[in-house]
């Protein structure tokens, strides 16, 4: 059986990258987060489509660990993307080339790559759900004069 | 979906049509925006947020282009009751309001209008729907009844109808307060209680001039260099503690009689004109961080930060935000200059960091 084959779970899914540091908002969560370092670079790779595989070799080329412990790290890491529906399952696959990763043969000491989650926006971002419509609906009211 | 526009359209044009009907035109970002609304109260609340922004009664063509390439937005205010002779309106209208929950994504976007130029979104609670056609330059902000606004829409009136034309027009909306001169300022970005509208009115009393405390816009005209620009003159407290430190405000505040969740909102433009400014360029985005320590200290902070306070918390309220929001705010943040700005608790040594800072910066 194949290995699975994800992506960013674009456009719910946002991003933009600084260096080290990659910022992703999850538009229909409201929760946003932060990753850095391997966690930054394996979440870019993913805007290619990918499997967790290639994504270690891919930071294999760049990060001084073998492809087994980057596997082994990115494990919990893609669990932890999946279930805050960061990325999501690529039914049919597009061809591409090689993943390509900037800094590759740097030998970059390797950090577990995490992810940190920011809820404290969620209210803001969506809906209120306190919507008050009488069970005769709209429009019924008898409003009084508007307050200025 | 141009029929929603059309049928819009039709409808301010029946309900507008009338004697007592008024318009406002504002100039916002320097794009001239016109407000048509036939009930006095609603031009009364939903303009005292922009009032700094007013410019001389419209002379131009009530739709297109106010000049060869400056586009003109014209928005039409109406309320649930002034009747929707056309059916399929009336129908849509009261479908949308007792079932939103089946029309509406989950920050408020009505897909299903969405396509060519037009976006939509609802906001239930004060059951709020705007329409803007980013084409034909129109925006149709329609309330279900005539309860009052929440604070917050008079406080940022519109904010989503405009944010999504003036995208459109080059000009980002940024959650961020904004002090600066006409020589230049600073943007202020962090989420609600860090000490953004604090730092902003602990300025008032300084050589720096109010553009922002909560949203206003960034833009490139030339391309090269960032500038600011006051969108709304509302300054927003959490309470009575945060009133305290600013006794000469205590006088003007807009809602004494405010429910427990309400923020303090005073429109500035009432008591401080001459200490508002429209735009100014952009020398340095602060992040600031309470401290709890007595002074206030600036030091450089990395670009991902900046980004961090700014971009989740701009995009939050902005029914049709996106990647092209985000990319955009990280454009700014690259551009740059990037510091925490760590707030002490004697407010009054904010405006004296943020002015060495500028000139240190135009050095």
């Amino acid at each position: 059986m194949p290995e699975i084959c994800f992506r960013i779970n674009s456009p719910s899914v946002i991003h933009e990258k600084f260096d080290d540091e990659l910022v992703a908002i999850n538009l229909d969560t409201g929760v946003y987060h932060s990753l850095s370092g391997a966690a930054a670079d394996a979440f870019q790779l993913l805007t290619e489509e990918a499997t967790q595989t290639e994504v270690a070799l891919a930071l294999a080329t760049k990060y001084a660990a073998s492809v087994e412990v980057i596997q082994a790290a990115l494990t919990p890491f893609f669990q932890q993307l999946r279930k805050e529906d960061l990325i999501c399952q690529v039914d049919v696959r597009t061809a591409r080339g090689p993943l390509q990763l900037a800094g590759g043969g740097s030998a970059v000491p390797l950090v577990a790559p995490t992810l940190e989650a920011y809820r404290d926006l969620q209210s803001l971002f969506l809906l209120d759900p306190v919507h008050e419509v009488g069970e005769e609906g709209w429009p019924s009211t008898a409003p009084g004069p508007p307050e200025a | 979906m141009k029929a929603i526009v059309d049928l819009f359209e039709e409808y301010a044009e029946q309900s507008l049509g009338v004697p007592e009907m008024e318009e406002k035109q504002f100039s916002i970002g320097g794009f001239p925006v016109r407000l048509r609304f036939a009930r006095a109260s609603w031009g009364a609340i939903l303009t005292k947020a922009l009032d700094h922004l007013r410019t001389e009664a419209p002379t131009a063509p009530t739709r297109g282009p106010a000049a060869p390439g400056r586009r003109q937005l014209t928005i039409s205010i109406l309320d649930g009751l002034q009747p929707q002779r056309n059916p399929l309106l009336r129908f849509y209208l009261k479908t949308l309001v007792d079932q939103w929950p089946d029309y509406t994504g989950p920050r408020g976007e009505l897909l299903h209008l969405h396509g060519g130029s037009v976006v939509a979104f609802y906001h239930p609670g004060p059951d709020i729907l705007s329409v803007v056609d980013l084409e034909a330059d129109l925006g149709f902000f329609w309330k279900r009844d005539l309860s009052p606004l929440p604070y917050y829409e008079a406080g940022s009136p519109m904010r989503g109808l405009l944010h999504a034309w003036l995208r459109k027009q080059g000009l980002q909306f940024v959650h961020g307060g904004a002090v600066g001169t006409e020589s230049g300022g600073v943007l202020l970005a962090g989420k609600a209680g860090s000490g953004k509208s604090t730092s902003v009115l602990a300025c008032l009393d300084s050589g720096l001039k109010y553009a922002s405390d909560d949203y206003c816009m960034v833009g490139a005209p030339d391309s090269m260099h960032w500038n600011v620009y006051s969108l709304y003159n509302t300054a927003k407290l959490v309470g009575e503690s945060d009133l305290a430190k600013f006794n000469g405000l205590a006088s003007q505040v807009w809602n004494p009689q405010r429910q427990p969740d309400e923020k303090v909102t005073i429109f500035l433009n009432d008591s401080l004109p001459h200490k508002l400014i429209p735009q100014f360029p952009l020398r340095a985005i602060l992040v600031p961080v309470i401290t709890g320590q007595p002074d206030t200290r600036i030091e450089p902070c990395g670009a991902g930060a900046a980004l961090m306070a700014m971009g989740p918390s701009s995009l939050a309220q902005l029914p049709v935000s996106g990647s092209a929001d985000l990319n955009s705010i990280a454009q700014v943040v690259r551009g740059s200059p990037c510091f925490r700005l760590k707030l002490g608790t004697d407010l009054w040594q904010i405006p004296g960091a943020i002015c060495q800072l500028l000139t240190q910066l135009s050095q």
